[in-house]
């Protein structure tokens, strides 16, 4: 009992460590001076006002998220039919293959955008958000590769026979016993791909037009010349979107709960 | 049940939305600029900022001309010349990076016809780029954390007890490493470099390494380091708001950011008019009195006031106390001091 | 339903075994297609340049293999990314653990704490921990404060501040996989185990931790790769020793416009990480009884 204890107090400070930074970050966001120093000797709510005066923000959210979805949908496809293909596919050289699949991720970025600058440029797609999606699904293909892979690897290839022997089409083997296992690793990929097309920098500063900016790269911008604490304000949006975003997906599975738990009753 | 199925149909509505929305960019690829619209490199930040504020709608006034800013990345500009297909008309960079650029033939060359050469500091007008504006490489230390008096010269800064900040790059740092080590100003070219190294090694243990301009700033202001070097523009301001960080020109290595026009430029013709309305001594004085970076253009400082003169590297004063960098002694070493650079870091 | 159920199908089973892979292998086509046309392809190209630019030959090599930095920078991050994926698992594992039992709130709760910092760019968590570590940063004031301390240490740069905050980018990417794996483990096996009599620790070596095993090499592979990029935390919070490949490819390839260089950095990069990646393959498969003859 007190091992389990000791545990759950040990996985509570990890997950406080992976917050701490938002710690810091929040409370700069309000400073009432004009560069960065913790903790803050005035407060103030002006940063939140610069950044609401200054529509690249905005512009620059949008673009980052016209972006970073495509390339999870994108990614969670191309990556979960890699997985499945290469695992339960039997074929030969599977390791080299897989290696292969997951190379993109060990590439420099600098130099994958340098390769991929002609080839988008014959097939007139420069300069435009295709671009850069097709450039972070390269990089996004392999988060999901692994993540599924292992989901893959976790349950056994019989059951999928199993329900093949018994009539069921491919189609509705997929649906119905193969999705459910991998549902997961799924998810998961397509949450680290969003989140590292999110901060990409390079492969869109090449692949994207003129005036298309990316939250990273205004970010970058901002910090050209010395910090001040509009970067915190918008890490801080940033922060609460995504506590609005998960809180309202823990409510829909609330009310989802509900009306299961009615039906059966 | 019924909620269920709500709940699934507004789902895929708002992914048909989304669809709707995202589609719109995609289809709208952003063809080559039209006629009247420049796309202007540069780093981004305050000078950006300032360029807007300045010669961008100054231009626009005189030549109903938009401009558009993008990032300046060296590797896309030389990725856009070697296709044959530039989008960039003007490019802003620290001048040591354009003189290598220019000698790789990524840019057209200057047209000085309508650029008054006489009035601009010598070596400011480069065959392929223009030399806009002075900054400083200079001596700065946080007022809280100093014992003793100021700093005067670069041997005053290595002799200090405490923290040192420097640039993590050879560029200017090693000139700095040659001033604190006694080698006279005006010596200072062609640098000698393993001298220069034999200085940092005396204060390897005291350096503390800052690797970009903004961080730079923020090591000095919250008093992470005591003294050493840091360019005027990222601690001006943060002085003027009361942080407690302060600096003096003495010594000081100067360093431009300049201008250039890609090989290939869209709108080559507008953009040489570009230039030489940032190069006129109204817009090069009203830059100035937004940011303090100097101008390169003798006939602005007579239409500044003491005040400003005085924060501004170029000024008569204080650009007696300092030392432009020698871009040419760059452009053929960078290379080669680069790699010793690394060496020396992780020996 | 372990290992070993494929043994003794019936003559259906086998022949529909055989169509399934066939399925599979075609699913290998889409993917496949995409990476040739907008990875390989590309990459080609890049190589190529490597032994033509300037000149052709091997001139790029033979500068990396002269001495200079580059072979020590690539030893030293292939080194950082170890020491971050091996941090990062011992973090990991108990907390995968522990949320792989959470249900409800408690569940929500720790999965937000699990994916805001992914949400967060890398360059503004770097600048956070600066101002942990800073000389008069929070960490240095709470030591001093209680009376640990009598004066500041320093923290920045160096091995501690950096190995903070690169384990705090990759923490996710080794908590997530693991996460994923364990909620799908059977723990009846496990009560079975200690109901025969094993001990918990027994029972959890012996059963729950090879059943966690492609959870652990997914998570090892992604933070792994992923780390041998570092490029923003090392160069802010690192010392000279964090001197990251990435870093010195970025600046042949952005400042100094030396392409044959930054290919050939690159190429190295591709194909001593590429070749430990294989090898990991080969052991971890047949760790897990997957892959099996895969090379």
């Amino acid at each position: 009992m007190w091992g389990r204890a000791l545990l759950a107090g040990l996985a509570g400070l990890i997950l406080l460590y992976l917050i701490l930074p938002m710690l810091v970050v929040v409370p700069l966001s309000f400073s009432g001076q004009s560069y960065l120093s913790f903790p803050p000797q005035s407060w103030s709510l002006k940063w939140y006002g610069t950044m609401a005066d200054n529509p690249l923000w905005l512009e620059a959210t949008i673009n980052s998220l016209l972006i970073g979805i495509p390339t999870a949908l994108i990614s969670v496809a191309f990556g979960t039919l890699a997985a499945l293909g290469i695992v339960r596919g039997n074929i030969p050289r599977a390791g080299l293959i897989s290696a292969a699949m997951v190379a993109p991720m060990m590439m420099p970025h600098v130099i994958l955008a340098i390769g991929l600058y002609p080839v988008m440029l014959e097939l007139g797609l420069l300069r435009t958000h295709v671009a850069a999606i097709i450039g972070h699904s390269v990089i996004g293909i392999p988060l999901v590769f692994i993540t599924v892979s292992a989901a893959v690897t976790g349950y056994n290839g019989a059951l999928e026979l199993a329900a093949m022997t018994m009539g069921a089409n491919p189609w509705q083997t997929f649906w119905k016993v193969t999705f459910p296992m991998i549902r997961v690793g799924m998810l998961i990929g397509g949450i680290l791909a969003f989140a590292t097309s999110f901060d990409e920098l390079m492969l869109s500063l090449f692949l994207t037009g003129a005036a298309t900016r990316t939250l990273p790269r205004l970010i970058w911008e901002q910090l050209a010349d010395y910090l001040t604490p509009t970067i915190a304000a918008v890490a801080t949006l940033v922060f609460v979107f995504t506590l609005v975003l998960l809180a309202i997906v823990s409510l829909l599975q609330i009310r989802r709960g509900r009306a299961m738990a009615g039906q059966h009753g | 049940m019924k909620n269920k199925t709500a709940g699934s149909l507004t789902r895929r509505e708002a992914l048909a939305m989304m669809g709707a929305v995202s589609l719109v960019p995609w289809l709208d690829a952003t063809p080559a600029q039209a006629a009247s619209q420049l796309v202007f490199a540069s780093g981004g930040g305050k000078l950006e900022e300032t360029y807007k504020k300045t010669v961008f709608s100054a231009f626009k006034e005189k030549t109903s001309n938009d401009i558009v800013t993008t990032a300046n990345e060296g590797a896309k500009l030389k990725a856009m010349v070697e296709q044959g297909q530039v989008e960039w008309d003007m490019m802003q960079g620290p001048a040591e990076q354009l003189i290598v650029f220019g000698r790789q033939g990524l840019f057209e060359p200057i047209d000085y016809t309508n650029i008054d050469k006489a009035n601009l500091l010598p070596g400011a007008a480069n065959e392929f780029f223009a030399l806009t504006d002075v900054a400083a490489y200079n001596i700065g230390w946080n007022t809280a954390n100093l014992k003793g008096p100021a700093p005067q010269n670069w041997a005053e800064v290595w002799a200090y007890d405490g923290r040192i900040g420097l640039w993590k790059k050879p560029f200017q740092t090693l000139e700095v490493a040659l001033l604190a080590d006694g080698v006279a100003i005006a010596d200072l070219y062609p640098l000698d470099i393993e001298r220069a190294f034999k200085s940092l090694d005396k204060i390897k243990s005291k350096i503390v390494w800052w690797e970009r301009g903004a961080q730079g700033a923020q090591v000095f202001l919250d008093g992470e380091v005591d003294v050493g070097a840091i360019w005027n523009g990222r601690v001006h301001q943060p002085k003027l708001d009361g942080a407690p960080v302060d600096f003096n020109f003495n010594q000081a290595v100067f360093v431009n950011d300049a201008w250039a026009v890609p090989k290939g430029a869209p709108h080559k013709k507008e953009a040489m008019e570009l230039l030489a309305l940032a190069l006129s001594p109204e817009q090069q004085a009203a830059f100035a009195r937004e940011l303090p970076y100097g101008p390169v253009n003798r006939a602005a400082l007579a239409l500044l006031d003491d005040k400003v003169k005085a924060t501004l590297p170029s000024s008569d004063e204080n650009y007696k106390k300092g030392r432009l960098l020698d871009l040419e002694f760059w452009a053929d070493n960078s290379q080669a001091t680069l790699e010793k650079f690394n060496s020396w870091l992780i020996g | 339903m372990l290992k070993g159920a494929n043994t003794g199908t019936p003559a259906t089973m086998r022949k529909a075994s055989w169509s399934v892979a066939r399925l599979y292998r075609w699913m290998l086509l889409a993917p496949a297609l995409f990476l040739a046309a907008f990875f390989v392809f590309p990459i080609i190209r890049v190589v190529l340049r490597s032994f033509s630019d300037p000149a052709w030959g091997v001139q790029n090599y033979e500068r990396i293999m002269a001495g200079g930095p580059y072979l020590q920078v690539l030893l030293a991050t292939i080194q950082t990314a170890a020491t971050v994926t091996a941090l990062c698992l011992l973090l990991a594992y108990p907390v995968a653990y522990v949320m792989s039992r959470l249900t409800g709130s408690l569940l929500q709760i720790a999965a937000a704490c699990v994916i805001i910092p992914l949400w967060t760019s890398a360059v503004i968590r770097s600048y956070a921990w600066m101002v942990v570590f800073q000389r008069k940063g929070i960490l240095n004031e709470a030591l001093i404060g209680a009376g640990v301390l009598d004066d500041a240490i320093r923290f920045l740069p160096g091995s501690f501040a950096v190995h903070v905050g690169m384990v705090h980018i990759m923490l996710p990417f080794m908590i997530l996989p693991l996460l994923a794996n364990m909620r799908a483990i059977d723990r009846s096996l496990l009560r079975a185990a200690e109901i025969m009599g094993a001990n918990p620790l027994v029972a959890f070596a012996k059963v729950y931790f090879p059943l966690s095993m492609p959870g652990v090499s997914a998570g090892v592979a992604l933070v792994f790769m992923m780390s041998l990029g570092f490029f923003i935390t090392p160069a802010l919070l690192g010392g000279p020793q964090h001197l990251m490949a990435a870093v010195l490819i970025e600046q042949q390839a952005n400042v100094i416009l030396d392409w044959g260089l930054a290919s050939s950095l690159a190429t190295v990069l591709l194909v001593v990480t590429g070749a430990m990646y294989v090898l990991y393959m080969r052991l971890t498969g047949n760790a897990t009884g997957n892959l099996k003859g895969a090379l």
